[in-house]
């Protein structure tokens, strides 16, 4: 395992073109790797099938239609590579943390780099937006340039609205009808009990999950001194706490809250990283690696 | 409830100083938008709403105890009448009246004593019939003029009363007023109403004066802030020597007097003065020569010129005897014309030290000097003409001889001869003619 890996998201988030950043960060993350056990998924010819209508053009192998004379598409296994699901929460309350700890910024970064590195691995990324609605932003597909959309859109995302794990977030999750990957990048602050039925619902369509439970430092130190009206991000909602005697308190419930989530993932067989937007992004990467090599 | 300091009342408006300390440091709360307050409900809720209380109890606290600061200041009491269950407590009420001579004087209102008993009798008129009153004296003593009486029987006692002229102690007053609270009846509330001018050598023991921590002391003011008061304390005579007045000067008020004018009078007519300057409480001697006076008695008086609160002090008599100066013929019969060696200079400059100076001064002797020659025809003088009381003959080898029978008849037993360094035994034998005669 790389020991001098060090990608830190908050600098490279400085940069506004996410693709390459995005590659940046996955080349340097696998020139830190000396024999990565990770590489070796490339995409291999499979099988020949006749042409039929609505096929792909692109797909079409010339050479042979110039020695049969007849039309056949090329079946390569990138059709069976895995599809991998990024899930972000897209709610107002991902975007807090001061300059470059934004949680928001981190996850989006976090969203690119695994991206790239799907692509990279032939896999076929996707990415699902969830926060005041839901919608399949991306669809997953395996072709070359298919990050550059996922790419795109991170760039242009915007936190905002409630968390809603709503009837079509539930919806889109039951047409994973094949086999793959979901990763979930969230603060899971969410009324009710919407998370835990997420992942019960992705652990239930055959999906290998992980979770990356995005914190930032003000919200595990709350390093507030006087007493200070807060405002929930969400609901607007305000509420006067004398942050210095409160911080014991509040401190021992968000580690209760994300010691009840990490339980939940134990009990689904979900690995489950809390990630702090001032730590470097290599913890998330390897998890995501190791997790692939698994399956 | 009153309040003696009543103006004071106006630092209750400080009280607006928490207030608006208070709901600034409320409006001071840093807003914070925060990704979720899941977290901090209920419990800090309720840990927010005790800060709150915990805050207006602390604002409340603060105010109260401004708010009893700016009361102490104001010094409340309760008239005697308005206490809650004292009002049915009968009172009684000792009244310390000044009756100094400070007490003459002329205040801007009109006389202190005048004032005093304005004072006294509106109090007396306050008390109910069963109510009793006590007045004590201060003046040269302190006594108990009248002891608990009804106010009626005190106001007459009152109004025979004139203030002395003598220096009155406060103090004692006091004491004597406590003095007869010693057997007094506890149902009744205790006045001690202390009724002067306040003169500075009166007050000096007041303080001292021990008083029941259950008994109210008034002190009745009938004195003027501002009012000169200059008083001559002391008259001396000194004829001896050179003759002068010593006077003594005081300055019992609280401004400076400036130039005060004392003037000397014998007889009824002006002999001398000066001025000086008198400082606040400053007293001082003031000395003023007194002209050559005839023999006899004479009255002298000194007199403090200028506006004065108390003009009683500011005279003083005194009297005096100038003696007749007895008539001595001195017989000189050296002839020189330096007196110091004239056989007769250390008599005559022992019976008049200062004859024959510019400035002579009144002496017990009057000493005239003749020669020898001139002896029978001074001793043979007629009877209206002046006669010597003494005479005194140096030395008797000169002596004419048809003087001793003058001098017998005339001088026998008041002639003396004055020893001589050329006086010869003989000489000296015929002393015995003084015996003789």
């Amino acid at each position: 395992m790389p020991h001098t890996l060090n990608i830190n998201a908050n600098l490279l988030a400085a940069m506004d073109d996410l693709s390459l950043l995005a590659r940046t960060v996955v080349e340097g993350f696998f020139d830190g790797l000396h024999r990565s056990p990770f590489l070796g998924y490339s995409t291999e010819f499979s099988a020949y099938r006749a042409y039929t209508q609505g096929d792909n053009l692109r797909h079409i192998d010339w050479k042979l239609w110039g020695r049969t004379d007849e039309f056949y598409v090329k079946q390569f296994e990138d059709d069976t590579n895995l599809r991998c699901q990024i899930f972000l929460d897209t709610s107002a309350s991902m975007d807090f943390g001061a300059g470059d700890n934004n949680k928001f910024t981190h996850a989006r970064v976090l969203a690119a780099v695994l991206a790239e590195l799907m692509v990279r691995q032939h896999d076929a990324p996707g990415l699902i937006l969830f926060g005041p609605r839901t919608h399949q932003a991306v669809p997953a597909q395996a072709s070359r340039h298919h990050a550059d959309e996922i790419f795109q859109l991170l760039t242009h995302a915007q936190a905002q609205g409630r968390t809603g794990f709503d009837e079509d977030l539930f919806r889109l999750v039951g047409t994973f009808s094949r086999r793959g990957l979901s990763v979930v990048i969230s603060d899971f602050f969410a009324p009710g009990n919407g998370v835990i039925e997420l992942l019960r619902q992705l652990e239930g369509q055959r999906q290998e999950v992980i979770v990356f439970h995005v914190l930032a430092p003000e919200e595990l130190d709350l390093p507030y001194e006087t007493e200070v009206i807060m405002e929930d991000s969400e609901t607007g909602e305000e509420l006067p706490v004398h942050a210095e005697a409160f911080r014991a308190e509040y401190q021992s419930r968000l580690n209760e809250f994300c010691k009840q989530i990490e339980q939940e993932c134990t009990k689904l067989e979900i690995d489950y990283q809390r990630l702090r937007t001032d730590s470097p992004l290599d913890v998330a990467l390897i998890a995501y690696l190791e997790k692939r090599a698994a399956l | 409830m009153l309040f003696t300091n009543i103006g004071l009342l106006a630092g209750l408006a400080a009280l607006g100083i928490p207030i608006v300390i208070h709901l600034r440091l409320k409006r001071k709360k840093q807003r914070l938008r925060f990704s979720t307050i899941q977290f901090f409900q209920k419990q800090d809720q309720q840990s927010t709403k005790n800060r709150k209380l915990r805050n207006l109890l602390l604002l409340a606290v603060r105010l109260l105890l401004l708010a009893l600061l700016v009361l102490a200041f104001a010094r409340p009491y309760l008239p005697q009448n308005q206490i809650g269950p004292g009002a049915q407590k009968r009172r009684q009420v000792i009244f310390v009246v000044d009756r100094s001579a400070s007490m003459q004087a002329n205040g801007t209102d009109g006389l202190r004593w005048e004032r005093a008993k304005e004072a006294v009798q509106k109090i007396l008129s306050g008390l109910k019939p069963e109510d009793r009153a006590a007045l004590v004296d201060c003046s040269t003593r302190s006594d108990v003029l009248s002891g608990f009486a009804p106010p009626v029987a005190i106001n007459r006692a009152l109004n025979e009363l004139q203030p002395t002229f003598g220096r009155g102690d406060l103090g004692e007053g006091l004491r004597q007023g406590v003095k007869l609270l010693a057997f007094t009846d506890p149902k009744f509330a205790t006045t001690i109403s202390v009724v002067t001018d306040l003169q500075r050598n009166e007050c000096q023991k007041l303080a001292s004066a021990p008083v029941p921590p259950d008994v109210e002391v008034k002190l009745l003011n009938v004195g003027d802030l501002f009012t000169s008061n200059n008083a001559i304390t002391d008259l001396q005579l000194n004829v001896q020597g050179l003759p002068r007045a010593q006077a003594t000067l005081a300055n019992y008020s609280d401004e400076e007097a400036k130039q005060a004018k004392v003037e000397l009078a014998i007889d009824g007519k002006p002999a001398g003065g000066r001025s000086t300057d008198l400082k606040v409480g400053a007293i001082t001697n003031v000395e003023i020569a007194l002209p050559k006076l005839a023999p006899g008695w004479h009255s002298v008086e000194v007199r403090l010129q200028g506006k004065d609160g108390l003009t009683l002090d500011n005279v003083r008599y005194q009297s005096i005897f100038v003696p007749q100066a007895v008539r001595v013929l001195v017989v000189e019969g050296r002839k020189t014309s330096r007196s110091f060696e004239e056989e007769t200079f250390f008599i005559t400059s022992a019976l008049d030290p200062t004859q024959g100076t510019t400035n002579p001064s009144p002496a017990r002797f009057m000493v005239d000097k003749i020669s020898p020659d001139a002896l029978v025809n001074k001793l043979s003088a007629r009877p209206d003409q002046t006669r010597y009381e003494v005479v005194i003959l140096p030395g008797l080898r000169q002596i004419p001889s048809g003087s001793s029978p003058a001098l017998s008849s005339s001088y026998c037993g008041r002639c003396c001869a004055a020893p001589s360094r050329r006086c010869s035994s003989r000489a000296r034998a015929g002393s015995s003619w003084r015996s003789r005669a």
